[in-house]
């Protein structure tokens, strides 16, 4: 395979937290099925989502929310990520595109989460 | 002219300039240079009142002078530089001797340049404030001696010559992409068909405003996503300043959003959409050989790109270099693989780019059609303004073609390619489709470009596949022809 750039950004791990939904349906039916017109039964409730947020940025983590509020995007050095979820820096921050690697949420919120997956960097496809 | 701001530090004009006091490493050296008495015996005051061109003659040392003040410096510890016609003696030694032999005290100082989103560091050596002027007293033959601070090195719009065959932007991408025939074309309004009105967002590691970009006069605008680490217009990669150029080489009036990533691109495409875009593109993915199911970490993304599609925004990607590269296997984008153009202007498939079958969505095969990139082994291909010192600069240059690229490690321009520079040469020209036709949908858009490119019938992919007439696994329907699809919209 030819050379290819991969982000630089090695000082950071991302993960996703994902919130357990109001319906009780998971994100996972995107893997393969059409997106609906509305993501609503798939997001958690506002006061669930601020607890979990609260949660992690006292933990050290910056906390970002995307358009479709599904998940929490969650951002801190290798050594956060081994002090909260317990994992090394070598697992989180090696971690291949084909790679699932789950984390445990943080004992206070395992009721509100879901599923907490690390995020893969993408690689740049110029061959510099 | 608006008045110049005063934020931290001095401003002169729109430069605004910021020092800082640095320790000076014990023995560190200082260049210097060491003015000799003129034949006319005048003082520094009268020489400097009196030089010209006619006077010259009058004001140069004479030769022994010179050998006198080279032979003093040498004594006292000094390497000294002197060539045949020099009328003063250029020197280089410890500060602390300098001190000492010139009878002054000196500061080392940081500098900081900034021009708009340019900016120029750098460290040099000055007398302290209240310190006295370096004297001569010691140095028989000279009156006058001042130490030497770096030249300011801007950075060119203009790239650096190569000696071996390759692409520059401009020009060669737009002409053989057939997009710079087709500004020449006007739209039903009347404009040239070169992608105004229409604005393109890419996803990438910064976006610097090279004089480059400057120079052209394009619409670039760095943006930062939200998780990214601003400023936008920081790029220490150098792969997003670099490759942006390929866009506006296909549409140079398009309005550009460079939207510098974090570390979750679902982030980075919700601030592309918060620019209100009709064209994303992406030159990154992630690499799922033999995977068949979408890793649950990246449902997510394809669930955004599914929405941005849904909302009629076209969104292409890069097919990989060599990669099973995901999002760019997903059957709602425009997945850009690689043609080689020879000297000749001969097509062949890129035996650097991408080619395969997605075991992921059934049926999709990847690429759908070819841009412009390099092969093997570097694709060293298209030369592209970075960032003076960036990532590709210094991995890139200073040595010989093709495992580096023949520039210097510091110019600012490299010369490099990938699927990375083919994605957005076609998301400029959906741009100039999207200009002449707005109600295009995604999926007009890649119909028109998979209809009207040019058959590559030569060449083997990455992966081995080969190129043969017809739509073929190598190169999907061949090269991207700009002219032949906005004929065709």
């Amino acid at each position: 395979m030819a050379q290819s750039r991969r982000s630089k950004r090695k000082e950071t791990v991302v993960a996703q937290v994902y919130l357990r939904s109001i319906s009780g349906r998971s994100f996972r039916e995107f893997a393969e099925n059409p997106l609906p017109s509305d993501l609503s039964p798939f997001r958690a409730p506002p006061a669930a989502r601020d607890e979990v947020w609260r949660t992690f940025e006292k933990l050290g983590f910056k906390v970002y929310q995307d358009e479709m509020g599904l998940a929490l995007s969650v951002e801190a050095t290798p050594g956060v990520f081994a002090k909260v979820f317990g994992v090394s820096a070598d697992k989180v921050t090696k971690v291949l595109a084909k790679d699932t690697i789950r984390l445990r949420a943080p004992k206070d919120i395992q009721h509100l989460v879901g599923e907490i997956l690390i995020t893969p960097k993408p690689e740049f496809f110029s061959g510099a | 002219m608006a008045a110049p701001t005063r934020r931290k530090g001095r401003t002169i004009s729109q430069v605004q300039r910021i020092d800082r006091e640095l320790t000076p490493q014990r023995g560190e050296s200082v260049s210097f240079e060491v003015v000799c008495r003129p034949r006319s015996g005048a003082a520094l005051p009268q020489l400097m009142g009196e030089l010209s061109i006619d006077t010259l003659p009058q004001s140069t040392p004479d030769e022994r002078t010179v050998q006198d003040v080279a032979k003093r410096l040498q004594e006292q510890g000094f390497r000294v530089f002197v060539d045949d016609a020099c009328t003063s003696v250029s020197a280089q030694g410890p500060y602390d001797l300098f001190e000492k032999i010139f009878q002054t005290k000196l500061r080392k100082r940081a500098r900081t340049l900034k021009t708009g989103t340019r900016e120029h560091a750098f460290e040099f050596f000055d007398t302290m404030k209240d310190a006295p002027e370096p004297s001569t007293v010691n140095v028989p033959g000279a009156i006058f001696a001042t130490i030497q601070r770096p030249p300011i090195f801007f950075q060119s719009p203009l790239p650096p010559p190569v000696r071996y065959f390759h692409l520059r932007v401009p020009g060669d991408v737009a002409m053989i992409t057939q997009a710079s025939a087709t500004h020449r074309r006007t739209t039903p309004a009347g404009a040239n068909a070169t992608g105004a009105g229409v604005r393109v967002a890419m996803l990438d590691t910064g976006f610097f405003v090279h004089p480059y970009h400057q120079m052209h006069g394009y619409r670039l605008n760095p943006v930062a996503a939200a998780d990214a680490i601003p400023p936008a217009d920081k790029d220490p990669s150098g792969h997003g300043t670099g490759e942006v150029a390929n866009i506006f080489a296909c549409a140079p009036d398009a309005q550009v959003f460079g939207v510098k990533m974090g570390g979750n691109a679902v982030l980075s495409f919700d601030r592309a959409m918060a620019m209100n875009p009709k064209v994303i593109s992406c030159s990154w993915g992630f690499h799922l050989p033999g995977v068949t199911t979408l890793p649950p970490a990246l449902v997510p993304l394809r669930m955004r790109i599914l929405s941005v599609v849904a909302s009629g925004v076209t969104v292409v990607f890069s097919a990989g270099n060599g990669h099973v590269g995901f999002p760019g296997m997903m059957p709602e984008v425009i997945s850009v693989g690689g043609v080689f153009a020879d000297q000749n202007l001969a097509l062949r498939a890129s035996n650097y780019a991408s080619s395969f079958m997605s075991q992921i969505f059934p049926g999709r095969r990847v690429p759908d059609f070819c841009g412009l990139v390099g092969m093997q082994p570097r694709a060293t291909y298209i030369m592209l303004p970075i960032p003076r010192g960036c990532e590709i600069d210094t991995d890139l240059g200073g040595m010989p073609q093709p495992n580096k690229d023949e520039t210097t490690v510091n110019d600012g321009w490299g010369v490099f390619s990938g699927t990375s520079a083919a994605a957005p040469q076609v998301a400029g020209i959906c741009a100039l489709l999207l200009q002449k036709r707005l109600t295009l949908t995604p999926s007009q858009i890649k119909a028109i470009l998979r209809g009207t490119a040019i058959d590559v019938t030569v060449g083997t992919s990455n992966m081995g596949e080969t190129a043969g007439p017809g739509v073929d696994n190598a190169t999907g329907a061949g090269l991207v022809n700009a002219l032949r699809a906005w004929q065709s919209a």
